[in-house]
């Protein structure tokens, strides 16, 4: 028993250590090199451990180049404290601005505090924090979570032409992303007398949630024409759901977020819509808007990267875009 | 109250206490089928009793009947563990690497390599537990962070897909097919097997003697000769190797390897054991109980869900039921005691 254990010890520590050479690495190629008078920018990233994420920070880096300012990015690993100092460290170092991909968007205000306190503007992105610290920054760039339920509720209410019972799947309750894109679904469906949301849940975004809820619904015998999901997965998840049944063929589904898992399965036409979120287009725009900031240009307070429909013709031009052939 | 004067109501109230006691979790059950059969009727016919409805329930039930009866050996013990939907992400990652088509390696490789990653991320919660003094609660705990971390970290973040049509098969497919009228999905016989695998290890084996005697007074059995420790070990070891077993099956369901999935399955694990009698005070827990437990869990969701129940009322019911359940637990141990 105790060499087994000692075993055990041994993997875990290569392990850890595994990891920390990687994070090191990851460090490392964050780091653009610095020359003289360049803008110094720092970026507090909210995970490097996310695949959507790091197509972000592909943009914040090729802004960077582009530009030719200085960028210093960090992992704030999903942690807000861990964010906060990270803030801290910039403050210190000087930085001229920081863009924010905040951690949670509830605990914020400190963090501008200590900005405003050094007079360096901050940029948020992506998630989009409440009135009193939207106001406090020098802009937010993201994507209007509306807008992409909007494309999902125009979409399909083409599809149906203009008649038929939809059941909208939920992401996690609460969270913005569910509640802006529903409202953006429905404010579109609403402008159709003949569509009925029959039913709307929660799959709290996971594909294994959803078709179950999908497969309890084709249980209950209700008329469906069209699924519309918060997200890809969801979408996956009641496509499975359908496909299961034979019914697939007979319903439309619309995901958001163009994953290259629902990519695939539009391939084979299994989902007919969905929509892109462009990670690249909001890290790029970031760093534009950072150097005007600084330079203290005038920043709409909202700058707004449009989100892309997905048709199925489209499929493998945005498969290239993850890297899939 | 006189005891002089209950005296000659002591026999027949026994007997329906003891009744209701040894039963009452799965009169529950069929007094929730029954209400839900009812207010599902329609057009002379009730969705919920229909065949594929029965198959749907015991299909969405199968990962997390095949947890929670890992869990129920655990808190039998006295002890909790918080890894388990954690490490069904990360195995569920590990094993859906191995299974991917391109490599075209023979079934049974992803399986050995999920069930003996299970088995050795128990072994190590019940050795941090059990050699190094740390409380479950908090071993468990560190687990189920760092598996979350390490399937995001092997997976980059996105969904591994791609398997093998045979490792799908074990979460798709079913056997004793008669058209679409009757069939048996793999992983209702899975849970099913493993479930009377886990009844007889703790009913009739010494392994099980030992589970009991561990939650009963640790000092007892460690002066009786158990090797507390040990055992220890491997009844969390014995609760990640069930977990991988529910892994394989969820990735194989959804055809992916997700390092998402399996968001608060601890919890509804943990919950399915409770439901189902275990006592989180250790010594008192059945299986048969669990698998109840479970059902239960799976009945509400479909019926809610049926019926197109809020999901909010969904989500309190469910708090509700859970509670229900722990109160009456310790009203009957409490009961036991007083006499």
């Amino acid at each position: 028993m105790k060499r087994i254990l000692l075993a055990l010890l041994v993997v875990v520590v290569l392990a850890g250590a595994f990891i920390g050479c990687q994070r090191q690495e990851e460090a490392e190629t964050a780091e653009v090199e610095p020359a003289a008078e360049q803008l110094h920018i720092g970026i507090a990233a909210a995970s490097f451990d996310d695949k959507w994420m790091s197509y972000m920070h592909e943009g914040f880096e090729v802004a960077a180049e582009d530009a030719d300012v200085r960028i210093t990015m960090v992992d704030g690993r999903n942690d807000s404290s861990i964010q906060q100092g990270q803030i801290d460290t910039f403050i210190t170092q000087g930085v001229d601005a920081i863009i924010l991909v905040p951690i949670q968007v509830q605990s914020m205000a400190p963090i501008l505090d200590e900005a405003e306190a050094a007079g360096i503007p901050v940029v948020a992105v992506n998630r989009l924090p409440a009135e009193p610290e939207l106001n406090r920054l020098a802009t937010f760039v993201g994507s209007n979570e509306e807008f992409a339920g909007r494309v999902q509720g125009e979409a399909i209410a083409e599809m149906l032409g203009g008649e038929g019972d939809v059941v909208i799947i939920w992401g996690e309750i609460g969270h913005p992303a569910q509640i802006g894109r529903t409202k953006g679904t429905k404010e579109i469906l609403d402008q159709y007398p003949g569509i009925n949301v029959v039913r709307e849940d929660t799959s709290v975004w996971q594909r294994a949630n959803a078709l179950s809820l999908m497969e309890n619904w084709i249980q209950a015998g209700f008329n469906i024409d069209a699924v519309i999901a918060n997200n890809d997965e969801s979408a996956i998840g009641a496509a499975m759901a359908l496909e299961q049944v034979g019914m697939l063929e007979d319903v439309f589904i619309a995901g958001v977020d163009a994953t290259p898992d629902a990519l695939q399965f539009m391939k084979e036409g299994k989902i007919d819509v969905t929509v892109f979120q462009d990670a690249y287009g909001q890290g790029y725009a970031c760093i534009d808007a950072a150097i005007k900031a600084v330079n203290g240009e005038e920043l709409p307070q909202i700058t707004d990267i449009p989100f892309l429909p997905v048709m199925p013709d489209q499929v493998d031009e945005f498969l290239a875009l993850w890297g899939v052939e | 109250m006189s005891t002089i004067a209950s005296e000659g109501a002591t026999k027949r109230t026994f007997n329906v206490r003891a009744f209701v006691n040894r039963w009452g979790i799965l009169l529950v059950l069929i007094g929730m089928s029954a209400l839900l059969a009812i207010l599902t009727i329609d057009g002379g016919q009730s969705i919920f009793l229909k065949f594929r409805n029965i198959v749907n329930i015991l299909r969405q039930s199968s990962v997390i009947g095949i947890i929670a009866l890992g869990v129920t050996y655990v808190i039998i013990t006295g002890g909790i563990d918080l890894s388990s939907g954690s490490l069904v992400a990360m195995i569920g990652c590990l094993s859906a690497i191995v299974a991917r088509e391109i490599y075209g390696l023979p079934v049974i490789l992803p399986i050995i390599v999920a069930l003996a990653l299970g088995f050795l991320a128990g072994a190590v919660n019940g050795a941090l537990h059990a050699k190094f003094k740390i409380p479950p609660f908090i071993a468990t705990l560190g687990m189920m962070v760092s598996a979350r971390g390490v399937g995001f970290l092997i997976t980059k973040g996105r969904p591994i897909d791609n398997l093998t049509q045979t490792y799908q098969y074990l979460g798709q497919g079913s056997i004793l097919e008669f058209g679409q009228n009757f069939f048996v999905p793999i992983p209702v016989i899975i849970f099913l097997l493993m479930a009377l695998i886990a009844h007889f290890l703790l009913s009739q084996t010494r392994f099980g003697k030992y589970t009991y005697a561990l939650g009963g007074n640790e000092q007892a059995a460690y002066i009786c000769g158990v090797n507390v420790d040990r055992h220890k070990i491997l009844v969390y070891a014995w609760a990640g190797f069930l977990t991988s077993i529910a892994a394989v099956v969820l990735t194989a369901r959804v055809s992916a390897g997700q390092p998402s999935a399996g968001l608060m399955y601890e919890l509804d694990a943990i919950a399915s054991a409770v439901i189902g009698g275990t006592s989180l005070q250790g010594g008192i827990g059945t299986i048969g109980g669990t698998v109840v437990g479970t059902l239960i869990i799976a009945v509400m969701n479909n019926g809610l869900q049926l019926l197109g129940v809020s999901s909010y009322w969904q989500q309190i019911l469910k708090g509700v039921i859970i509670v229900t359940a722990v109160v009456l637990d310790t009203m009957r141990n409490r009961k036991k005691m007083g006499k």
